[in-house]
C-alpha cells in the first residue's frame, strides 16, 4: 500500500515535471518568436543590442586573437630569416618596378588633375579613417558580416565603405563604441551602386551570400562580358566613385555574375574609408562652358 | 534544507560551467582563421553541444539556456535575433522525446542520430531565414554547414565528453 502510495506520488511529481517542461518549453519559444520578429522588422532595438553586444565581447575576441597573431609573428620571422637573401633580391626587383610605376603614376595624377580643373570637378579626396583588425567572422550561413576592433572613438560612423588592397569589401552598418560590424559585399543584404568600366553603363551589384554578387538593373541590351571590371559608380553616396568591385565571371541570359575584387575569403586587416557624399557641383559645368562659348 | 541548498549550488555552478565553455567555443570559432565565406564551413557548435548534452546529460541543458545560447549565436553573427533558438529549442524538445533510443548505443549511433538532427535542424534554419529575408535563399552555404557539422561531430563530442568527465 505505501509503496502504492509512493508510486503514485511521484507519478504525480513525474507529471508535474513534464507540465513544467513543457511551459518552460512554450514561454521561451514564443519569446524566441516575438524577438525573432522584432528582429526580422529592424526594430531599432535589436540593432542597439547587437551593437551592445558586440562592444562587450570584442575585448574578449581581442583577446582571443592575440595568441593568434603571435604565432603568425613568429612564423613570419622565422619565415624572414630564413628567406634573408632570396627576400633582399626579390625586393631589389620589386623596387626597381615599382620606380618605373611611380614615373607612371606622377604623369597620370598631374593628367587627372588637370582633367578635374578643365571640367571643374569638385570631387572630395577619399582618405582612410582608420585601418581595423577583423576580430570575428562570420559563423552563420546565412550572414556575410564581420566585427572589427574600430567604433565611434575611432570615429566610423554608419555607412562607411570598407575596402582591402584590392577593392570594396563592404560598409560598415552596426557601429558600437569600439566596434563596428561590416556588411559584406557579398551579403544578401548588400546593394553596391556600380557601373561598368567599359561601357559605362550603370548596374546594381547584389550579394548572393555566395562567392559572387549578382549583376541587377542593367538594360537588357547591355554591353557585357567575361572579363569586364565593374567599379563603384558613386550613386546613392554610400561608395565613392571608381572603386574597384569585381570582375564578370559568367553572362548568363537572365544573370551576369562577378567575382569580388576583394579578398573576401582572407581578410585580417580592412581600410575604413572616410567618405561624405558631395552636393552635385554639376550645375557649374553649363555655365562655363556656355562662358567658353561666349 | 542544507542538502537541497547545497545541491542547487552544485546544479548551477555545473550549469554556469558549460554555459560559459559553450561561449568559448562559439567565441573560439569566430576567431578569424577564415572569415567571409568561408563562415559557411564554421560547424554549428551550439546545435552539438545541445544534441551531446540532451542526451547524456539533460539536467544541465534547460530550455533557459538553450534559448539564451541561440541568443549568443545570433548576436555574434549579426542574424535576425530568436532565428537560433526556436532551431535549438525545438531540436532538444525533439531529442528529449527519443533519448530512450540512443541510451546506451554505440558511438556511430549517436552520430547518425546527430545528421538526422542536424539535417532537420539546418531545413528549419533554412525555412525561418527565408521568411526573415523574404525570398528563398541558396542552399549551399547551409549545406555546407551542415557538412561540416556532421564531420566535425566526433571531435567536439570528444572534447563536450572531457568535459562532462572532469567538470561536470
Amino acid at each position: 500500500m505505501a509503496s502504492f502510495g509512493l508510486g503514485d506520488r511521484s507519478g504525480t511529481q513525474s507529471l508535474f515535471r513534464r507540465r513544467d517542461r513543457r511551459l518552460g518549453l512554450s514561454f521561451y519559444l514564443i519569446l524566441s518568436v516575438i524577438l525573432f520578429v522584432i528582429s526580422a522588422l529592424d526594430h531599432p532595438v535589436t540593432n542597439l543590442v547587437k551593437k551592445e553586444a558586440s562592444d562587450f565581447m570584442a575585448p574578449v575576441m581581442i583577446a582571443l586573437t592575440k595568441p593568434m597573431d603571435w604565432g603568425a609573428d613568429a612564423l613570419d620571422w622565422f619565415d624572414g630569416v630564413t628567406s634573408i637573401y632570396q627576400e633582399n633580391q626579390r625586393l631589389k626587383e620589386e623596387n626597381k618596378r615599382l620606380q618605373e610605376w611611380r614615373v607612371v603614376a606622377e604623369r597620370l595624377d598631374i593628367e587627372n588633375q588637370r582633367m578635374q580643373t578643365l571640367l571643374n570637378v569638385d570631387a572630395p579626396p577619399v582618405e582612410t579613417l582608420v585601418t581595423a583588425r577583423i576580430i570575428s567572422a562570420t559563423g552563420g550561413a546565412y550572414v556575410r558580416s564581420v566585427l572589427v576592433n574600430a567604433g565611434s572613438r575611432q570615429k566610423v560612423r554608419e555607412n562607411l565603405p570598407v575596402t582591402d588592397g584590392f577593392g570594396v569589401v563592404g560598409r560598415t552598418i552596426l557601429v558600437g563604441d569600439q566596434s563596428s560590424r561590416i556588411l559584406m559585399a557579398t551579403d544578401i543584404n548588400s546593394r553596391i551602386p556600380v557601373r561598368l568600366e567599359r561601357s559605362g553603363q550603370n548596374a546594381i551589384a547584389i550579394g548572393t551570400n555566395g562567392d559572387l554578387l549578382e549583376i541587377s538593373f542593367l538594360p537588357l541590351d547591355a554591353d557585357a562580358a567575361v572579363g569586364d571590371r565593374i567599379l563603384t559608380s558613386g550613386d546613392g553616396g554610400i561608395f565613392p566613385p571608381d572603386l574597384s568591385v569585381g570582375i564578370i565571371v559568367s553572362v548568363d541570359s537572365d544573370r551576369i555574375m562577378v567575382e569580388p575584387t576583394a579578398n573576401l575569403d582572407r581578410l585580417n586587416f580592412v581600410r575604413i574609408l572616410d567618405y561624405y557624399a558631395s552636393e552635385p557641383v554639376l550645375e557649374d559645368l553649363p555655365q562655363s562652358s556656355s562662358e567658353e562659348e561666349g | 534544507m542544507a542538502l537541497a541548498i547545497r545541491r542547487l549550488l552544485v546544479q548551477s555552478m555545473r550549469r554556469i560551467s558549460l554555459m560559459l565553455f559553450a561561449v568559448l567555443l562559439i567565441l573560439v570559432l569566430r576567431i578569424p582563421f577564415v572569415s567571409g565565406g568561408a563562415g559557411a564551413f564554421i560547424p554549428d557548435v551550439a546545435l552539438i553541444l545541445v544534441y551531446y548534452y540532451t542526451l547524456h546529460r539533460p539536467s544541465v541543458v534547460p530550455h533557459w539556456m538553450i534559448f539564451l545560447l541561440g541568443i549568443f549565436v545570433d548576436l555574434m553573427d549579426g542574424a535576425p535575433v530568436g532565428s537560433s533558438s526556436m532551431v535549438l529549442l525545438l531540436s532538444a524538445t525533439l531529442l528529449h522525446n527519443q533519448r530512450r533510443f540512443f541510451m546506451n548505443r554505440q558511438f556511430t549511433v549517436t552520430w547518425v542520430g546527430f545528421a538526422v538532427v542536424c539535417i532537420g535542424a539546418k531545413a528549419l534554419s533554412w525555412a525561418i531565414l527565408s521568411l526573415a529575408y523574404w525570398q528563398v535563399l541558396l542552399p549551399m552555404p547551409i549545406l555546407l554547414q551542415m557538412l561540416a557539422s556532421i564531420l566535425s561531430f566526433p571531435i567536439f563530442g570528444w572534447i563536450l565528453g572531457r568535459f562532462e568527465r572532469h567538470v561536470l
